[in-house]
């Protein structure tokens, strides 16, 4: 029996961990299973959830809220003498979900998915990662959130409709994801499969910024516009931020809040104290700009999708945030018709990243889920004389995917191209994220070089990169992971390692140095594979004896499990069993055999 | 490669954008991403491939709906990382030609009038 994949939601201001039962259900802890983002020093000990949340009013300088807003940044927070990576921090609540799981249900949580918002960059994505395995978990799989928000509300829905067949045409939906820290906003077509057409986002836009707007204006309020020294104060801030999150919290069911409060303190002072009455619209009018952000990614996220906004059916609200009313209204503004269904903007990305879980272990074989690349991945190449990013693997290109692009060599006998693998929109490197680069050697030849360079993206968040000099079977192929691109550390190097720009770029690789012989180079292109298609194909055709490849085989041994009349079991286990090995050999009769089995499933259930 | 994408998702050329979809998506089921990663790649590209002529027609029919001007156009083509370049006369006649059609199903033609074919969708190369 496999370990059962959990869901962990690891929020900016809260996180959840689910399980999959029926349908994903979210472990209680902390009494509702939403549990505080936060982390508190005292002394020896480590607090974590809501425990942490509140010592975190009384002693701010030891207590780390928010920390996912650092991942991947290479910043750290200090507490006293000590410095923690966010991956530190985040082991730590994903620690704490694990502990809490145990001692509240018994449950051994060793395999997770967890999810990260859809415009995450691969080194935000790794350090999740680090972070799980820091906490001794095995991440089967990083998600997206709101791709989980829509798996989960795909599941229920379907589930409630009427147990067996979800509704045959397929749907557009916009999962408008606004957190704590992060926003997010992806295009869906949900049917018999869930699409993800496009995914943007930004991974500074959330909760965390309505609050400080506000803390800004209660300062104003109280006398100290934009002192600086008041917001670098740290218990100062730490206090005016959870009274401005308190009030921005009853903004949302409320017209107006009063804001009452006495012994906030100050720098220099401690007894500083405000009385102030806000109305909705006043803090809707001072974080308006941060709302029409969202807005124009989200027709931003609707164009990339090829959309108009009428063609959108329903719009799912995700993330805390969206529980400010004039965020459904400006919705509503756009979608005009289109349903805004309940779903729960706290539990529901967890939820859906059970799910995940759940299609991964094969419990789940019929939802299929199609992801996209939410950034670009280019090579670095010379486009007359300046170094450009060109791009290989486009945004919002399904995954796992595979693409190609032919090169030439600069000169004539060049000895040696570097291929410096890159993330983001910009064609110059300097403005994209530097992913991971390789050298490689070529043979010489008096033309020009052909090489192709292909790049895969795997669904692990794997990227492998293949290059070959065409005619000189001078191949190279290497894996750059995203999960830990620097473990093959001879060969990768940062950006800062990287010569100069332009020309100079280029020069470098041209060596005098004229004796090397095939077998050297051969041993320099090391880990030199031929990249073996059959390679995957073997794995594939490796699965255990009832695995379930698809919804057909999954309906086929539902079947079987309650068929009675040996006959008929006999009939469906060897229709069964040749149309398992067709799709394995990939043979001819293989639609044949599905319509088959399809009759005959269709025709006993 | 247009000719083994039909193959490959058994359809017809001249199929319209929803039976595209529906065989897309019957295969996709078939070979789930988690259990087939290669034979999905496949799928998806066929899928890409089929569907890339109708979607360079629906953004420049939407451009032209919204009054955009010609480099817009191109810079749309350039974004799908399309090698394509219009130059002065054969420009008008795409607007031209693309203006007169009612889009819906007739991009075929106007794909082969503005003689996209299979090689111009080779990107250009780039120095290395």
């Amino acid at each position: 029996m496999t370990d059962k994949i959990y869901g962990i939601d690891l929020g900016t201001t809260n996180s959840c961990l689910a399980t999959l039962e029926d349908i994903p259900r979210v472990i209680p802890i902390d009494g509702n299973g939403i549990v505080p983002s936060v982390v508190s020093f005292d002394g020896s000990e480590i607090l974590v959830g809501r425990r942490a949340l509140n010592r975190s009013l009384a002693f701010p300088e030891q207590s780390v809220r928010s920390i996912k807003r650092l991942m991947g940044s290479g910043e750290t927070v200090k507490i006293g003498e000590k410095s923690y990576k966010p991956e530190e921090i985040s082991a730590m609540i994903l620690g704490y979900l694990r502990d809490e799981s145990k001692k509240l249900e018994g449950i051994e949580v060793k395999r997770v998915v967890i999810t990260v918002p859809a415009y995450f960059s691969e080194a935000q994505r790794r350090a999740t990662l680090t972070a799980g395995e820091l906490a001794g978990l095995k991440v089967e799989r990083i998600i997206n959130e709101p791709t989980a928000a829509a798996l989960f509300y795909d599941l229920i829905k379907v589930s409630t409709h009427d147990g067996t067949a979800a509704a045959k045409d397929s749907r557009y939906s916009v999962v408008y994801d606004l957190g704590g820290g992060t926003f997010d906003v992806s295009v869906l077509r949900m049917g018999d499969i869930t699409e993800v057409m496009s995914s943007t986002g930004d991974t500074h836009l959330g909760g965390d910024d309505f609050d400080l707007c506000l803390a800004k204006y209660l300062l104003e309020r109280m006398g100290l516009p934009n002192s600086d020294e008041f917001l670098r104060h740290r218990p100062s801030m730490a206090r005016l931020i959870s009274i401005a999150e308190k009030a921005k919290i009853e903004l949302s069911t409320r017209g107006t809040t009063l804001v009452e409060e006495t012994m906030i303190p100050g720098p220099k002072r401690s007894d500083y104290s405000i009385s102030e009455t806000i109305i909705q619209g006043q803090f809707e009018e001072m974080t308006k700009d941060l709302i029409d952000k969202s807005l124009i990614l989200t027709e931003k996220a609707i164009n990339e999708a090829g959309l108009q906004p009428t063609d959108i059916d329903q719009v799912l609200l995700v993330g805390g945030m969206t529980r400010m009313p004039i965020i459904s209204r400006k919705l509503a503004d756009i979608f005009g018709d289109a349903q805004l269904p309940t779903v729960d903007p706290d539990l529901s990305v967890a939820n859906g990243a059970a799910v995940q879980g759940g299609i991964i272990t094969g419990e789940n074989v019929e939802k299929i889920l199609v992801d996209v690349t939410s950034h670009t991945l280019s090579l670095m190449a010379n486009d007359y004389n300046v170094a450009k990013c060109i791009p290989i693997i486009p945004r919002n290109t399904p995954i796992p995917a595979t693409r190609s692009h032919l090169f030439y060599s600069g000169i004539p006998n060049q000895k040696m191209g570097l291929l410096a693998v890159f993330q983001g929109e910009s064609d110059l490197p300097k403005d994209n994220e530097f992913i991971g680069s390789t050298p490689f050697y070529l043979n010489s030849v008096n033309n020009l070089s052909r090489i192709e360079v292909e790049f895969s993206y795997d669904s692990n968040g794997m990227i492998h990169l293949v290059a070959e000099q065409k005619g000189q079977k001078r191949k190279i192929a290497i894996d750059l992971d995203s999960r830990n691109p620097y473990s093959d550390a001879g060969t990768i190097t940062g950006w800062s390692d990287l010569p100069g720009s332009g020309r100079k770029l280029f020069d470098d690789f041209f060596d005098d140095d004229d004796d090397d012989d095939d077998e050297d180079l051969e041993k320099r292109n090391s880990p030199v594979a031929d990249f073996d298609e059959d390679e995957d194909d073997a794995s594939e055709s490796s699965p255990e004896a009832d695995l379930q490849l698809n919804f057909v085989l999954k309906r086929a041994y539902n079947l079987l499990a309650s068929l009675e009349d040996s006959q008929e079991k006999a009939t469906l286990t060897d229709l069964t069993k040749r149309y398992k090995a067709a799709i394995l050999e990939d043979s001819d009769d293989l639609d044949n055999l599905e319509d088959e089995l399809l009759n005959f499933i269709e025709n006993k259930e | 490669m247009f000719r083994s994408a039909l193959k490959l998702l058994k359809v017809a050329p001249g199929d319209d954008k929803e039976t595209l979809h529906r065989a897309y998506v019957r295969f996709v089921r078939r070979y789930p991403p988690e259990y087939f990663p290669e034979k999905f790649t496949k799928i998806q590209d066929a899928y890409h491939e089929l569907t890339l002529a109708d979607r360079i027609i629906e953004k420049i029919l939407k451009d032209l709906k919204n009054d955009r001007n010609a480099l817009t156009l191109v810079s749309y083509l350039s974004a799908d990382h399309i090698d394509f370049t219009v130059e002065g006369s054969q420009l008008d006649n795409l607007l031209q030609l693309v203006a007169s059609q009612q889009h819906s199903g007739k991009s075929k033609i106007v794909l082969d009038k503005l003689n996209l074919s299979n090689a111009q969708y080779r990107k250009g190369p780039n120095n290395f």
